[in-house]
């Protein structure tokens, strides 16, 4: 380790961030000096706290919990104990080559990822990922395969400058038994499919928790998205209920994901403020 | 179009609501001629299945023309004549290939929701709430039908009847299912509880799978004359006495084979239903085990207990310990109706069953609000009504 990287390391949150703490800060200390009654005092403290958090960019809440959103130097995606990390697996009847080559053709990816909008091959082993967040970024980045042993596994992480850091891998097994179990099958029981994926989520480690506290669990949606990639490889479609309901659902969902969002930026501020004081 | 809908808890109206269309491409539009309202459309009513959702249309019974296919439908053309299997299956999983249809691992949207209730998930169901998939249900003018190249079955002959043919949609399958899973013998007394139209149908099954008595139990006295019509002997399930006459009718060995058609809403007055339905007041438990219980109790030393009636939720004071004790095999689960639909509708075109005996009323779509009050009803005058919405 340099001793530029050791002089600056107290400082664990992202620029963005540090610039939202400032400017968060700023106003809330603007607003307590305009309404000044004794309430807004905490108000102020509180500000005065964001400013210095963005200043010097280490926040003494992340310290404490461990947590960074700050970007690292080296060559790793994703740095341990950064970002979200999940794991979830699934059986697909089909053998084992098919499915290993369903995804490994990248565009395929789309069609049962639900964040996923687009996936284009941009070389031998590098791609081109775009995707919506949750909370409805578009975000993007560019990722290598680091890994791909056909028919049994391909690993990947996104380049240095991605929106979102990434890096995961899919394997494929055979089911074990070869259909021993005397339910009279066909002798190939199919093909486990075991995902490991881990991110830093845009929004930093508050983006994070926001994430899980709207209901997004990451490993329910990669579970979803693996059952999507099972129904899509076994049945060449994703069953769906009428438009009618699932418009009205999604319309529901759309406006409720806004108004959390809304409420989530003009509460970031004063979320981060109780270490403070 | 006009379709059933639930809006609450004993609370359905006939309300105009947008025509299905083709989602995927396996998907057909099917114009419904006949449909049903099903005993399990009563635990819906009486608000026993979580995951309702005020404007689900109802009804899993259903049969029509098709007048519309997604274009990887190959073995279905515009006009054809099909009936509905009330269960949605891909056709491709582990499960179907293995002819456990009900068992889909991919016909249900939701199967999320459904692994956290039970563990695994099954197959999506028409019309029957959001944990089997939310699927719109048959009791409409119109309805969508999923992976339309795996269940619906063409009636080719014209000369049989709607109502002939119907119920190769749940019940006539449900019925064989049941007792093909008692394993039934030649020589066999088969013991029934419920005289519903499951029930019903599962007396004639038993016979043809080669049953030498049959006995009914119900409270309700038109059923029981229903029953011995099918040639079952007939007893009260509000008896006091039951037990024995069960051991006295077999020389006290009691039934080889028993078949809980009851499912989880018995109308039983003895003890324990009145604790059910004191736990039920604290919301305690959701389901009623009394005939099952009376099943397991009467069932023969090594016999078959097989249970077509649903349940969903747990049951306690469960006789486990005379199941134990005796060695019985009990066996249940959802049809799997699209394994039993081909050979069903070949012993209708020999005249070997002709389900349509159960039906006690006919009514259009727009009269359904009243057919749901009248099946409910304690009168019991009502055993199987089928709607035309056209």
């Amino acid at each position: 380790m340099t001793n530029q990287f050791q002089n600056n390391s107290r400082i664990n949150i992202a620029n963005v961030e540090r610039a939202a703490s400032v400017i968060g800060g700023s106003l809330l200390v603007y607003s307590a000096l305009r309404h000044w009654r004794w309430l807004t005092i905490a108000t102020a403290v509180t500000g005065a706290a964001l400013i210095r958090r963005g200043v010097t960019g280490h926040c003494e809440a992340y310290g404490a919990l461990g947590f960074s959103t700050r970007k690292s130097g080296d060559n790793v995606s994703v740095p341990y104990r950064h970002g979200i990390r999940v794991h979830s697996s699934i059986t697909v009847n089909k053998p084992r080559f098919e499915v290993y080559s369903f995804w490994r053709a990248l565009e395929n990816l789309p069609s049962f990822m639900q964040h996923l909008e687009k996936v284009r091959e941009t070389g031998k082993f590098v791609s081109h990922w775009e995707a919506r967040t949750s909370l409805g970024q578009t975000v993007a980045w560019d990722a290598e395969m680091i890994t791909d042993d056909p028919g049994q596994l391909i690993a990947w992480r996104s380049l240095p400058g991605a929106d979102v850091d990434n890096a995961g891998s899919v394997r494929f097994a055979d089911v074990s038994g070869h259909g021993a179990s005397g339910n009279g099958g066909s002798g190939n029981r199919g093909t486990e499919v075991h995902v490991e994926l881990s991110y830093v989520p845009p929004g930093g480690v508050i983006g994070a928790w926001l994430i899980k506290a709207l209901g997004q669990n990451p490993k329910e949606q990669i579970q979803q998205d693996l059952r999507h990639f099972k129904m899509m490889i076994e049945t060449g479609e994703v069953p769906q209920t009428q438009r009618e309901t699932r418009k009205a659902a999604e319309e529901t969902k759309q406006a409720q994901e806004v108004a959390l969002q809304d409420a989530s930026e003009a509460s970031f501020p004063a979320s981060d403020a109780p270490a403070y004081i | 179009m006009k379709a059933v809908i639930w809006n609450s808890t004993k609370n359905v109206s006939v309300a105009d609501v947008p025509e299905p269309t083709i989602l995927n491409q396996r998907d057909a539009i099917v114009k419904i001629t006949t449909t049903a309202i099903c005993g399990s459309d009563l635990h819906i009513y009486a608000g026993d299945v979580p995951s309702m959702e005020a404007g689900d249309i109802l009804g899993h019974e259903f049969m029509g023309e098709v007048v519309e296919i997604g274009k990887d439908v190959k073995n279905l053309k515009k006009g054809d004549r099909v009936v509905v299997p009330f269960v949605i299956a891909c056709g491709a999983c582990f499960y179907c290939q293995h002819q456990l249809f009900s068992l889909c691992d991919n016909s249900n949207p939701n199967a999320a929701m459904l692994e956290k209730l039970y563990g695994q998930s099954s197959a999506g169901l028409f019309g029957y709430s959001h944990l089997y998939g939310g699927y719109a249900g048959g009791q409409a003018q119109y309805a969508r039908v999923p992976f339309a190249d795996v269940g619906p079955i063409c009636i080719a002959d014209d000369s049989l009847s709607d109502e002939k043919v119907l119920f190769l949609s749940d019940i006539l399958p449900t019925a064989w299912q049941a007792a093909e899973n008692c394993g039934i013998e030649r020589g066999d007394t088969v013991a029934i509880w419920g005289c519903g139209p499951v029930g019903q149908l599962t007396i004639s099954c038993a016979f043809m799978l080669g049953a030498e008595h049959v006995i009914a139990i119900d409270r309700n006295p038109r059923r029981l004359e229903m029953a011995r019509k099918s040639n079952a002997e007939t007893l009260d399930a509000g008896d006091p006495e039951l037990q024995q006459k069960l051991r006295d009718l077999t020389a006290g060995r009691g039934p080889d084979r028993c078949i809980d058609a009851v499912g989880m809403q018995p109308r039983a007055a003895i003890i324990d239903a009145l604790y059910d339905r004191a736990k039920q007041a604290l919301m305690l438990e959701s389901d009623h085990p009394d005939a099952l219980s009376q099943a397991i109790h009467a069932c023969r030393k090594g016999g078959t207990v097989s249970i077509p009636g649903e349940y969903s939720g747990s049951v306690d004071r469960f006789p486990l310990g005379a199941a134990f004790a005796k060695g019985l095999t009990l066996r249940l689960g959802q049809t799997n109706v699209q394994r039993y639909v081909r050979p069903l509708l070949e012993k209708i075109e020999r005249g070997e069953i002709d389900p349509s005996f159960v039906i006690t009323h006919r009514l259009k779509l727009d009269d359904a609000v009243e057919g749901y009050a009248n099946l409910a009803s304690e009168n019991g005058e009502c055993i199987k009504i089928t709607l035309k919405p056209w």
